[in-house]
């Protein structure tokens, strides 16, 4: 079933620096088009993709940070959660993206942190995990994206990261990966974010890094590319929350990384710029940042460090975290 | 924002000036939609007319998660308002409408079903929908008998049943299912697991269902549940394990080269935790079955010398064999007066670093492993 294109040896292809920083500042410019309209409400998880792009290409000054701050801050809800664009409700996922974006540009003094931090700290469920919003699914990509920007604001102490750490182990596998829920399957995204938690609540000495190494280690696939799951195709997103993961717990070693460089470059789009999921699909913003994120943590020259825990600048979160 | 799958070439061939044309047509009535139920929204509007502007802009965008918050703020305005007969005088009524109020609540909730089947299958992977199925039957718990409202939770097993027919490792679907079988669970008083572990069994036994590592892991999970409910001993833990060991085993032989089996394989020879068929296991017992499963893959290797999941677990699991041997007997441990045959470890372990040597070799992407592996081998 896998599309077996042959690897395409690394050495050959380049990084197209200068058509991804164009393909990403040109995106706003289709504002009539239909899917435009129809993804709005990802529009700010897209700025939030965008501008790291930038900022991992080195050229972090492409979208301009007061329109940049202006679009974030008409997203701020009263309630404290931001929405995807004005209009729409507040929700974890668009609130985490903000905060990310407002971290970067250096700009969280322009909203209320207090705020924000206590709308998140009340999605946290009696079981440790948190809700996306008000009405109540749950999941660890929520309870990682609490994590992520509370620690990003600096109020870790308003929710119970003992109760919320005790949640990640609870869905962690025999196989040493982790699913959505307790007893859900092992997905990389998952383990990402699970991965992710532990990381930022300083708890990953609970884990065996062994066997998780070894089940994200056979995500590696013929041509480089990585997959999500056991018998998938690869994708460039799936190659980036396994190469993460794999950094977290210290085993990226154990991958074939010029495979993997040669996978992600493979995906460019030569002429528009952007990166795909697969060669020869079509580009979209999402794997555009992952394929460079994972290229930066591969340490491919010419781009900034990535943190694997944040997808964020590693110069940004050391500013932010002091660490 | 999300072009996953989508060929570069379909994707310029469809930007036809016809398919633009359309396009423009298709925005300008889903913008002129958008901002009149905005707008209703705004004056708070919570009637009928607004519930259906929402299923319009749904059905052209099921991922506009607003429009579910909205739609959903509506029914619980209508509806499925709670009801309250206090204020009724007459008992008759009360009854008659305390029973219309009933009826009403399921054709709503049945009709919200409906809506939205037919986007799921378009749209299998949207989490907003998903999630909108679950308020619904979330709702049919909290404000019907629990005779209805089990009836609600379990008609949606058919239909998880058959999004899995049409995407057997949609994880939407098995989590969906999970979370549909607790509720069932609770509604019932009573343990499903038995007839869950016979779908798993039906699934890997389908055709091409050996691949499917949803349904293995799945097993991995029920199983020790099952046992569990069932205040199962020892020994029939023990008889569970080999059940499972078997079923593993002629898959394996027919087909080495599928991952899937592998890791649940590895599940059933190494886990030892809370989370074993039968973590209790004696110390004999357990050196005996893993003795036997070495043996057999050593054989199954001497037909596919190069193959590297054989390979894999033999480096794996000769390790924990012999970590094994070291432990103290278990205190309730019949055979340990037997004597125990002598083994060279020196002549395993270079057995080991030969086999590790030869994946450097078939599996060269994951080499940091294996020499990760025969450091710690040549340090023992
Ligand atoms: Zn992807």
């Amino acid at each position: 079933m896998a599309t077996t294109s042959s690897r395409a040896p690394a050495a050959t292809l380049a990084l197209h620096v200068e058509k991804h920083v164009h393909y990403i500042t040109t995106l706003d410019t289709a504002k009539d088009t239909l899917s435009y309209h129809l993804s709005e409400h990802l529009r700010i998880n897209g700025v939030y993709w965008g501008l790291t792009a930038l900022h991992l290409l080195g050229h972090p000054e492409a979208l301009p940070r007061d329109e940049t701050i202006s679009f974030v801050t008409s997203c701020l809800q009263p309630c404290g959660g931001f929405s995807s664009a004005p209009g729409h409700d507040a929700h974890l996922l668009s609130t985490v993206s903000a905060v990310q974006i407002l971290a970067t540009i250096d700009a969280l003094d322009t909203i209320d942190t207090t705020l924000v931090a206590k709308w998140v700290a009340g999605l946290q469920q009696e079981d440790g995990v948190f809700a996306g919003d008000e009405w109540g699914e749950t999941d660890t990509r929520f309870l990682y994206g609490a994590l992520n920007c509370l620690s990003l604001l600096g109020k870790m102490e308003l929710i119970d990261v003992e109760k919320a750490v005790e949640y990640v182990l609870r869905c962690w596998n025999t196989d040493g990966g982790f699913g959505m829920a307790p007893g859900a399957e092992s997905h990389s995204g998952q383990i990402f974010t699970c991965v992710g938690a532990l990381t930022i609540a300083g708890r990953l000495g609970e884990i065996d890094g062994e066997m998780l190494g070894d089940w994200l280690a056979e995500r590696q696939l013929a041509n480089g590319g990585l997959n999500g799951r056991p018998e998938k195709l690869e994708d460039v997103c799936y190659s980036w929350w396994v190469l993460s993961s794999l950094a977290m717990i210290g085993r990226l070693g154990w991958i074939d990384k010029e495979g993997l460089v040669g996978f992600i470059l493979g995906c460019q789009d030569e002429k528009k710029g952007g990166i795909s999921d697969r060669p020869n699909d079509e580009v979209d913003v999402f794997h555009t940042v992952f394929g460079l994120a994972g290229l930066s943590l591969l340490g491919y020259e010419g781009l900034q460090e990535v943190d694997p825990v944040y997808c964020m600048p590693r110069s940004v979160t050391k500013r932010v975290l002091g660490n | 924002m999300d072009n996953h799958g989508v060929s570069r070439s379909d994707y310029a061939q469809s930007r036809t000036e016809e398919q633009k044309e359309k396009d423009r047509k298709k925005l300008e009535q889903y913008l002129a939609l958008v901002s009149e139920t905005n707008s209703k929204r705004s004056e708070n509007d919570f009637s009928i007319s607004s519930l259906e502007l929402t299923s319009k802009v749904l059905k052209m965008n099921p991922e506009y998660y607003t429009m579910w918050n909205y739609r959903r703020q509506i029914l619980l305005k209508t509806h499925l308002l709670s009801f309250d007969p206090s204020a009724l005088e007459d008992l008759d009524a009360v009854v008659e409408a305390t029973a219309a109020h009933h009826g009403a609540v399921i054709k709503a909730l049945k009709e919200e079903q409906e809506f939205t089947l037919p986007l799921l299958l378009v749209f299998p992977k949207c989490y907003w929908l998903w999630n909108h199925r679950l308020w619904t039957l979330e709702q049919a718990s909290v404000i019907l008998s629990s005779d209805y409202a089990a009836r609600f939770w379990k008609k949606e097993l058919e239909l998880v049943g058959m999004m899995l027919t049409r995407d057997a490792r949609n994880f939407h679907g098995w989590m969906y299912r999970r979370i549909l079988i607790r509720e069932v669970e609770k509604l019932e008083k009573g343990s499903r697991a038995k007839g869950e572990l016979e779908y798993t069994l039906k699934v890997v036994m389908g055709v091409g269902g050996m691949k499917n590592y949803s349904a293995w892991h799945q097993r991995s999970v029920l199983i020790p549940r099952l046992l569990n409910e069932e205040n199962r001993d020892g020994q029939q833990r023990m008889d569970a394990l080999e059940d499972e060991l078997e079923l593993i085993q002629k898959a394996i032989t027919t087909d080495p080269d599928d991952q899937s089996l592998w890791f649940y394989h590895r599940f059933l020879v190494l886990e030892r935790g809370e989370g074993a068929i039968a973590p209790k296991m004696p110390r004999s017992a357990r050196l005996g079955m893993m003795e036997q499963q070495i043996e057999e893959l050593k054989e199954l290797l001497e037909s596919h010398p190069e193959q590297r999941y054989i390979l894999k677990a033999l480096v794996l699991y000769v390790p924990a064999l012999q970590a094994l041997r070291k432990e103290p007997p278990s205190p309730d441990d019949e055979d340990e007066d037997d004597e125990e045959e002598e083994v060279d470890e020196a002549e395993e372990n270079k057995q080991i670093l030969e086999w590790l040597e030869t994946l450097q070799r078939v599996d060269p992407m994951r080499k940091g492993r294996y020499i990760d592996l025969a450091k710690r081998i040549r340090e023992a």
